[in-house]
C-alpha cells in the first residue's frame, strides 16, 4: 500500500513528535484533574467531578450515602484504566451499589479501595496519589450494541491543531469493559471526512465482525462527527504544551460528546485500525499555519478523506469520463454551480481559477487551508490551497485545490490525478 | 597522525606487563560494544528487555561463572523473587521494606547456592541485586509482561555472552582498541538519530506496507 517511511514507528514518534510535548504538558495529561481544570476553563465539556479525596481523613469524613445513583471512582494519576470502579446503580439497601462488572459493593469496600488509591497502588511508579469521584457517562444508544459493558470512546490524534487520525475504541469481555487497546479492546478506524468506520483490529488481529456478533465493524456512522473533531482540536488548542496528543472523547446520552482525558504519548495501533500510515499525515501537517481549531478540522477533512476507490469501483464499476467534463462545485452559499473542467492526468492536485473561486465565496479566510509558495518562470508566487467539494459524473468529491490565475485559459477548473481514483479517462471528447 | 591515534595501545602493553590478563582487558574494551548491542536491539529490532544495566551485568556474570551455572542461578533467583512476592503480598509492607525482605530470602538461597556453584562472591552478590530488578518489573508491569521482558533480557544476556567470549573479537579489540572505541561511539550517535521502523514493527504493520 505504501512504503515503510510513511508508517509511524516507535523511534519516529519518540524522536520527531513527542518532542512537541513538554514536561508541563505531560504533567497535565498525567493528572486527570489538571486536564479537567484546563479544559473546562477553555469552555470544553468534561464529566463533572463530585468529590476529590486528598487525605485518608477526606475518605472517612465523606458522607457516601449522599452519592447519586451511579458514579465512577478513579485515581487521579492512574494509567491504562487501572484502579477504576464504575458504579451502575443502587442495590436494595442504602450504602450498597452494583458495579459495572455485576458485583455488589458497599461503603467499607469503597473506602478501602479509595485508601489503596491514595497509597499509590494504581499510580505511575506507585507514588502517593489522590482519588476522585466523577459522574458516570451513560452510554449513548448507538454504541450499546457494540460494546461489552464499559464505555466506548473515540480517540483522536491531534497535531498542530489538526486532527490527523481517529478510531473508535470498543471495550470487550477480555478488556473488562476498558477502552484500552493494550487491555484487549477493539480499535475501529474512522474516516476523518465522514465519520464512518472502516477497519478494525484487536490484539494485532484484523476483524470483519465484532467478536461474538454478526455486526460488521465497518460502515458505522458516528454521530456529531464534526463536533467530535472540533472538540479534539480545541482540546489541543487549550493545552498548547502538548503539540502531539491523543484526545479521548465519550458520548454521553444526555450531554453529547465530552472529553474524558488526554494522552501525551498516544499509541501506534491506530494505524492498523485505519489501515493507514500516520507519519506521512503528520509530515503534511507539520509547520502549517493553522489559525484555530475549526480551521484545523477543515484541513483534516480535506486532506485525509478516505478515497474508497476500491469499494466504489466494486459497487458501481469504473466510470468512464472524457477529457472535458461538466462538474458542479459547491459554493459558499451551499448552491451548486456548474462549470466545465479539464480532466488532467498530468496534474496531481486539482486547481481552480482565482476569480471563479472568489465568485463562489471559496476564498474566504476560513476556507484557505494553507498557502504554498511556488517558484515558476515568473518568479515566486503565493498560491492559496482551499477546501473544495464538487460532483464529477455524479460522484461527490471532497478535496482541496490550488488557486491559480487561469483567466486566460479555456477551463476555470482542472481536475488532477489525486481526485480521479475510480475513473477512466477517455483521451478524446466528452463522456 | 596515525601514531597520535594510537593512544590506547601503549596502555595495553603497560597493563599486560603489570600482570593483567589479556582476556580481562579484552572484555573491558569490548564492554561499550555490548551496551551498543543492547541499545541496538531495542531501536533496530524492537527488543525491549530491562534497560541496559540488567542484561549487561548478566553477561558479566555469565562470563565470570560460565553460562550454564549462571543461568541456573539466575532461574533460582527468579523463582525465589516470584515466590517472595507472593508470600509478602498479604503483609502490606512499605515498598522498600518488602524488597529488602525478599532480598533477605534470595540471599539465604544464594548462600545455599555457593555450595553447588563454584564461583566468586561478586557474581553471587550481583545476581542477588538483579533480583531487585526482577521484582520491580513484576510489581510494576504485571506478571505476563514482566515475564516477556525478563525472557528478552535473558536472550540479550546470552547473545552478549556469545559476543564477548568470541576469541577472534577479543584479539581484534586488543590489536585495534582505538578503532573499536571510535566505531562504538559513532554507532551510538547514529543509532540515537535513527527514526526508521524497528524490525518487529515491520511485522506489526505488515498490512500497511
Amino acid at each position: 500500500m505504501s512504503g515503510s517511511s510513511s508508517i509511524l514507528g516507535m523511534n519516529a514518534r519518540n524522536r520527531l513528535y513527542l518532542i512537541y510535548n513538554n514536561r508541563a504538558g505531560r504533567r497535565i495529561a498525567d493528572s486527570k484533574l489538571l486536564t479537567k481544570k484546563r479544559l473546562s476553563k477553555a469552555g470544553l465539556p468534561v464529566p463533572k467531578v463530585l468529590k476529590i479525596f486528598k487525605t485518608p481523613e477526606d475518605v472517612f469524613n465523606f458522607d457516601w450515602t449522599k452519592l447519586p445513583e451511579s458514579f465512577v471512582l478513579k485515581p487521579v494519576s492512574g494509567f491504562g484504566g487501572q484502579g477504576i470502579v464504575i458504579i451502575r446503580n443502587r442495590a436494595k439497601y442504602a450504602g450498597e451499589w452494583w458495579t459495572m462488572s455485576g458485583e455488589k459493593i458497599d461503603i467499607p469496600t469503597l473506602r478501602l479501595h479509595t485508601l489503596d488509591i491514595l497509597a499509590g497502588q494504581y499510580s505511575l511508579h506507585n507514588l502517593p496519589d489522590w482519588a476522585f469521584l466523577e459522574e458516570r457517562i451513560k452510554i449513548a444508544g448507538i454504541f450499546r450494541k457494540y460494546a461489552y459493558r464499559g464505555t466506548p470512546d473515540v480517540r483522536v490524534i491531534v497535531f498542530n491543531k489538526v486532527p490527523v487520525m481517529a478510531m473508535l475504541r470498543l471495550p470487550t469481555k477480555e478488556s473488562e469493559g476498558k477502552a484500552n487497546l493494550h487491555q484487549g479492546a477493539i480499535g475501529v478506524g474512522i474516516d476523518l471526512a465522514t465519520g464512518i468506520t472502516n477497519y478494525a483490529v484487536c490484539r494485532g488481529k484484523f476483524l470483519k465482525y465484532i467478536p461474538g456478533t454478526k455486526r460488521k465493524v465497518n460502515g458505522i456512522k458516528l454521530p456529531y462527527w464534526n463536533k467530535i473533531l472540533t472538540l479534539a482540536a480545541k482540546a489541543q488548542q487549550a493545552v498548547p504544551e502538548l503539540g502531539y496528543v491523543g484526545v479521548d472523547i465519550v458520548y454521553d446520552k444526555a450531554h453529547g460528546p465530552m472529553i474524558l482525558e488526554l494522552n501525551a504519548r498516544p499509541g501506534l495501533e491506530i494505524q492498523n485500525a485505519n489501515l493507514t500510515p500516520l507519519r506521512k499525515r503528520l509530515e503534511r501537517v507539520e509547520g502549517l499555519e493553522v489559525l484555530n481549531a475549526e480551521h484545523g478540522v477543515r484541513i483534516a477533512r480535506a486532506l485525509f478523506a478516505g478515497r474508497y476507490a476500491d469499494r466504489v469501483m466494486a459497487e458501481e464499476g469504473v466510470k468512464i469520463i472524457g477529457s472535458k467534463e461538466e462538474v458542479k462545485i459547491l459554493a459558499a452559499d451551499r448552491k451548486r454551480v456548474s462549470v466545465w473542467a479539464k480532466i488532467d492526468t498530468g496534474a496531481w492536485r486539482t486547481s481552480i481559477d482565482k476569480s471563479l473561486a472568489k465568485e463562489l465565496g471559496l476564498l474566504r479566510k476560513e476556507n484557505i487551508l494553507w498557502t504554498k509558495i511556488i517558484k515558476s518562470s515568473l518568479g515566486k508566487e503565493a498560491r492559496p490551497i482551499i477546501g473544495l467539494t464538487f460532483w464529477l459524473a455524479g460522484r461527490k468529491i471532497n478535496t482541496y485545490a490550488g488557486v491559480a490565475n487561469r483567466a486566460h485559459l479555456r477551463h476555470p477548473l482542472i481536475v488532477g490525478r489525486r481526485d480521479l481514483e475510480g475513473f477512466l479517462v477517455k483521451p478524446r471528447g466528452e463522456s | 597522525m596515525i601514531s597520535g591515534m594510537r593512544f590506547l595501545k601503549p596502555l595495553i602493553f603497560l597493563a599486560l606487563e603489570g600482570g593483567a590478563e589479556p582476556k580481562t582487558l579484552a572484555i573491558l574494551l569490548l564492554f561499550p560494544l555490548l551496551t551498543l548491542f543492547i541499545a541496538a536491539s531495542r531501536y533496530l529490532v524492537g527488543i525491549k528487555a530491562l534497560g541496559i544495566f540488567t542484561p549487561a551485568i548478566l553477561t558479566v556474570v555469565f562470563l565470570e561463572m560460565g553460562v550454564f551455572p549462571g543461568l541456573g542461578l539466575f532461574f533460582l533467583v527468579l523463582l525465589t523473587v516470584s515466590l517472595g512476592r507472593v508470600l509478602t503480598r498479604g503483609l502490606h509492607l512499605h515498598y522498600l521494606a518488602r524488597v529488602s525482605l525478599i532480598i533477605w530470602l534470595v540471599s539465604l538461597i544464594a548462600f545455599g547456592g555457593i555450595f553447588f556453584f563454584k564461583t566468586r562472591w561478586v557474581s553471587l552478590l550481583i545476581l542477588i541485586l538483579v533480583g531487585e530488578n526482577l521484582l520491580e518489573v513484576q510489581i510494576s508491569r504485571g506478571t505476563k509482561e514482566a515475564l516477556s521482558l525478563i525472557a528478552e533480557t535473558l536472550i540479550l544476556a546470552v547473545l552478549g555472552w556469545l559476543l564477548l567470549s568470541w576469541e577472534w573479537l577479543q584479539k581484534a579489540v586488543l590489536g585495534e582498541p582505538e578503532i573499536f572505541l571510535i566505531l562504538t561511539a559513532v554507532g551510538n550517535v547514529l543509532l540515537g538519530r535513527f527514526t526508521g521502523l524497528r524490525l518487529l514493527e515491520y511485522k506489526r504493520f505488515r498490512r500497511l506496507l
